[in-house]
């Protein structure tokens, strides 16, 4: 049986970005979210287009035309949702980050989520 | 106090011209009005369409690129610019490679709403332009690698039939139109149908063309044949192609009705799509058998001549093997394809 496809780690944020701007998802309100996730770091415009095509032909976001608009030179958005399969992808590689988070609390204490504050990892005290 | 420079609002239309020529069709409408939308100046329009292309081309490639069919194809060119004296591998990969490049980035900004003509005649400059630039370069690198004639002209022929298979495929790819559980009108629906049609018609006529031109060339190669070893075996060679043109037209996907609701139209589209799979996953039965034997008695009378040597039959045999397999792991990949795109029909509801 095929196994069902999996989300990568910029995926993962490409789609909770689509998700979470609801019904306003495309190319430039998606770039902006992802970067807003990725912060400080920065995000090529085109690594999204490519990453969202690869979650379509996944069948985990579906995309659709909207009507042309003036301050986009009378050209039309990419709107993008995110599907079923998509959801729950998400849901799965959420649940596996979150494992991993917690046993990280465990190995360093709350000091994980304060960079700048010294902390010693539990394995080496 | 000096004025604030004024904020154009919109990209010159030089840049806008050059951005427009460089972004694939495909992508082309919604990648510019998100580049309007972020636009600051001119230089940044620039910097960021130049940073988005490379993304782009990529996805289109992975898109529009199927890795079987260009193996293949490799296959078919490298052979076919190889026939000549002389070092054949390099002479003959060059071209082949450039020529293979042209196909993929021609496939990348492949424009659907063009006429099948104005596709071919690109096809075929592209191609010109790909081999003519590899050409010189070997000429002034390499000139003891350039094509020889017989290379030139049967190359060319090659690229000339590679182009009319182009021509016999989808122009649109089904996924960007019918994917899983979308809602469809009537319209659309019929609209797929239609392609579907076109589809397997044009490549029907592809395999009806080579099915006579093989048929002739084994019936006319038949007179000149120098042993009954040969003749037999170009006689089957004729023999199974007529049987796959045969078969190909018993089978052939139906009319696709245009006056039915969306229901009835789904279920007949269905149907059709469903033969059609199923002729993809047995066509080792009709299609790869019939054609085999008549190429494989020719080797066997070729390999029982004096002075043959293995290594030349084991070579024959070898291109044969490849190509099969190609030719059957690409049909099975079009069959899966299809099973999806039958899946996806199924989710498929009708939108007022």
């Amino acid at each position: 049986m095929a196994q069902a496809p999996t989300v990568g780690q910029f995926e993962q944020y490409v789609l909770t970005a689509v998700m979470t701007l609801h019904g306003q998802a495309y190319g430039v309100t998606i770039h902006a979210k992802v970067t807003e996730f990725i912060s400080p770091r920065d995000v090529s415009l085109g690594a999204v287009y490519a990453t969202l095509d690869r979650l379509e032909d996944k069948g985990f976001v579906a995309s659709w035309m909207s009507d042309p608009t003036p301050e986009r030179g009378g050209r039309a958005k990419r709107h993008f949702k995110v599907e079923a399969a998509g959801e729950r992808a998400l849901r799965e590689s959420a649940v596996a980050a979150k494992r991993v988070v917690d046993h990280l609390e465990q190995l360093w204490g709350g000091g994980a989520w304060h960079p700048s504050r010294k902390w010693k990892p539990a394995r080496l005290r | 106090v000096a004025p604030e420079p004024k904020m154009e609002a919109r990209p010159p239309a030089l840049a806008d011209a050059i951005v427009r020529a460089l972004i694939p069709p495909a992508c082309r409408e919604a990648v510019i009005g998100d580049l309007w939308e972020r636009y600051t100046s001119p230089a940044a329009y620039l910097g960021d369409a130049l940073r988005a292309l490379p993304f782009l081309i990529a996805s289109r490639i992975r898109r529009t690129t199927n890795a079987l069919m260009l193996a293949m194809a490799f296959l078919i060119l490298f052979v076919s610019f190889g026939p000549s004296p002389g070092p054949a591998f390099p002479r003959a990969l060059v071209p082949a490679v450039a020529v293979l490049a042209a196909f993929v980035l021609r496939d990348v900004y492949r424009d659907v709403s063009r006429s099948i003509a104005r596709r071919a005649t690109g096809d075929a400059v592209a191609v010109l332009i790909a081999a003519a630039v590899a050409e010189t370069a070997l000429a002034v690198t390499r000139p003891e690698l350039l094509l020889t004639r017989a290379g030139i002209l049967t190359g060319s022929l090659t690229c000339l039939a590679l182009i009319a298979g182009r021509l016999a495929g989808p122009r649109t790819e089904w996924r960007e139109s019918l994917a899983g559980g979308t809602a469809l009108t009537l319209d659309q629906l019929r609209s797929e149908m239609s392609e579907a049609e076109g589809s397997a018609r044009r490549t029907r006529l592809a395999e009806t063309g080579a099915g006579v031109l093989v048929i002739a060339g084994g019936l006319a190669g038949m007179w000149f044949a120098p042993d009954s070893v040969a003749k037999i075996g170009l006689a089957l060679m004729a023999a199974g192609a007529a049987f796959v043109v045969a078969y190909l037209h018993r089978h052939a996907m139906p009319a696709m009705p245009m006056d039915l609701d969306f229901e009835s139209s789904r279920a007949v589209f269905r149907d059709a799509l469903v033969r059609g799979e199923r002729l993809l996953r047995t066509v080792w039965l009709w299609y790869l058998l019939p054609l085999l034997a008549g190429p494989l008695v020719l080797i066997v009378g070729l390999s029982a001549k004096p002075g043959r040597s293995p290594v030349q039959v084991a070579a024959f045999l070898l291109v044969v093997g490849i190509l099969t397999a190609l030719v059957a792991g690409m049909n099975m990949r079009v069959a899966r394809s299809l099973a999806r795109r039958i899946a996806a029909l199924d989710q498929t509801h009708e939108r007022k």
